[in-house]
């Protein structure tokens, strides 16, 4: 708070103050008082009203300069009504119970909101393993039977399963306590994983996929970066061209090791590119495959965030697409004290 | 080989059980939680699948009351995959831990790594059908005493074949259970190892043991 702002709010009272001192002088010329008195007088007020407007501003910029100070340094700022500290002047006082009135109704619509969101996602997570035992049933009826119809039902099997993950994997994003699992492995193991799951829709695409140099070991939570992996391929299965073709192929560098997926399908068009991780994009290819959602790139792009994962697309329409994943490398990680 | 199944699922228990047997297992299990322990126990199981769900006690439970008394091997299956219940399981004795929905396939594997660590000789693996015995073991072919060795590949396509006897398998279906063991295989790839399959299979006296249906699949 400037003295320059503060007298300014208060130029009502300045003039004020001028027009009665011009009132008292004219009275006091008038009756012929001597200069010295009347030069007394008009001193005396003003110094009385100087006092008292100083001594208000040095009240007030005392507690404002306090309270943006707490305000700065506080984290969750809305909790800034709890830590105010009751000014000795009446609007600050007032000021300060709207204030702790409005966060206490902010802060307990936050608390309900949260936990609304954390009971939502707590149920998720139960009903994604209760949604297990009938799929696994199913599938153990379907491997006890096996024929085309019933290998039929095994692919809609898998397709709903892979819905599933999805949803646990969506909780998982959003969820700040759920930690991952960082273990060592090779990129081989995370892309054979991921193969194993989409092994039926790749087949029957004709898909084949081709290795180059994936033996590189990594440091990775090995279900979410399987579930990645997938979604690339998924995404691989749906934009086809003729002729489907996944390769996976890996190299290493100073502070990352790079897995790059790529195929032979559609492409994206340079207009969408940037957009691909957004939540909910679908983009020119969206709308010719009703299949796509805009969730799996966006999944994707949260969980490598969550994981220190860097994930990078490119692409040339007609041509194909790749997707590299940079995996940190152990030295680098070691060198970090993780 | 008995093998033990502690599962609350009536589903998931009886085609665990009617999958294994066609393996040559024995398959017991109970319906009596309460207990389950020491049913389990009392079976002489040579392997216990065991449920974490459970009701009256969960499977940790379970588990430590077996291993008190008990060094018999425990693959605990499980829909709730979180690593803490990985690490429990593991922790408490359990000697494997899969997670829903698994494949049969990798499950059978599991079960057969496990008991051959354990030295308990698998004699009872083997497949016998119309004269053709596999013995998924030594990975070989017999019929009228004479033996021929498979490769891997062949020994999948025709341990597929043969657990689903007289059922049409499609060709997709015996590439992807090869997929499933590691091995990504394409058409032209399943194409040669099944010429090589039939001429082993005619080199000991039955070439044509492997029927194909035209457009659907193979059979056996």
């Amino acid at each position: 708070m400037k003295v320059k702002d503060y007298a300014a709010d208060h130029i009502f009272s300045f003039l004020c103050l001028a027009v009665s001192g011009l009132l008292v002088f004219a009275l006091l010329w008038l009756i012929e008082t001597p200069m010295v008195f009347i030069f007394f007088v008009e001193s005396t007020m003003l110094t009385a009203y100087l006092c008292a407007f100083l001594y208000d501003y040095w009240r007030r910029r005392n507690y404002y300069t306090q309270l943006w100070k707490i305000l700065d340094r506080l984290e969750e700022k809305t909790l800034i009504g709890e830590i105010l500290v009751c000014p000795d002047f009446l609007d600050g006082q007032i000021l300060d119970e709207i204030l702790r009135r409005c966060n206490k109704y902010q802060n307990d619509r936050l608390a309900d909101a949260e936990q609304n969101s954390q009971e939502y996602r707590e149920y998720l997570d139960s009903w994604v393993h209760e949604i297990k035992t009938p799929i696994t049933s199913a599938r153990l009826i379907v491997e006890n039977h096996i024929n085309p119809i019933t290998l039929r039902i095994d692919d809609e099997l898998c397709r709903i399963d892979g819905f599933v993950e999805q949803v646990l994997y969506y909780a998982r994003s959003t969820a700040v306590e759920k930690d991952f699992k960082v273990e060592k492995t090779t990129l081989q193991a995370l892309v054979n994983s991921a193969l194993k799951t989409y092994s039926k829709p790749l087949i029957q695409a004709g898909g084949r996929p081709v290795f180059c140099g994936l033996d590189i070991p990594v440091c990775a939570d090995t279900k979410s970066c399987s579930f990645i992996i997938g979604q690339i391929i998924s995404n691989s299965i749906k934009y086809r061209t003729e002729d489907l073709q996944v390769s996976f192929s890996a190299y290493e560098e100073q502070d990352a090791v790079r897995l790059i997926v790529s195929d032979n399908g559609i492409g994206i068009s340079p207009a969408d590119l940037p957009r691909v991780f957004d939540k909910g994009f679908t983009g020119d290819n969206g709308r010719g495959y009703s299949k796509s959602t805009g969730i799996g790139l966006y999944l994707c792009k949260k969980l490598c965030g969550k994981m220190n994962i860097g994930i990078t697309i490119q692409s040339e329409l007609g041509q194909g697409t790749a997707v590299t994943l940079s995996f940190p490398r152990e030295s680098y990680l070691q060198e970090a004290g993780l | 080989m008995k093998l033990f199944i502690i599962e609350d699922e009536v589903p998931i228990r009886d085609e665990l059980t009617h999958f294994f047997e066609k393996y040559g297992f024995q398959c017991e299990s109970s319906d009596d939680f309460h207990d389950i322990a020491q049913f389990a126990l009392a079976s002489g199981a040579d392997l216990i699948l065991l449920d974490i769900n459970l009701p009256y006690q969960d499977g940790f439970q379970v588990c430590r009351e077996i291993r008190q008394s008990s060094h018999v091997p425990i693959i605990v299956l499980t829909s709730r995959n979180t690593d803490f219940d990985e690490l429990m399981s593991l922790n408490i004795g359990a000697d494997d831990f899969v997670s829903k929905p698994y494949n049969a396939q990798v499950l059978l594997a599991r079960i057969q790594k496990l008991l051959s660590r354990n030295g308990r000789a698998q004699e009872g693996v083997v497949l016998t059908h119309k004269g053709l015995t596999l013995n998924l073991l030594k990975v070989e072919i017999s019929h009228n005493g004479q033996n021929k060795k498979l490769t891997k590949n062949e020994m999948g396509i025709l341990r597929l074949l043969m657990v689903n006897k007289g059922n049409i398998i499609p060709r997709d279906a015996i590439i992807d259970d090869l997929w499933q063991s590691e091995e990504f295989i394409d058409e032209n790839t399943l194409n040669v190892n099944i010429v090589r399959l039939r001429k082993t299979l005619a080199e000991i006296g039955l070439p044509d043991y492997l029927e194909t249906k035209r457009g659907l699949g193979y059979l056996v």
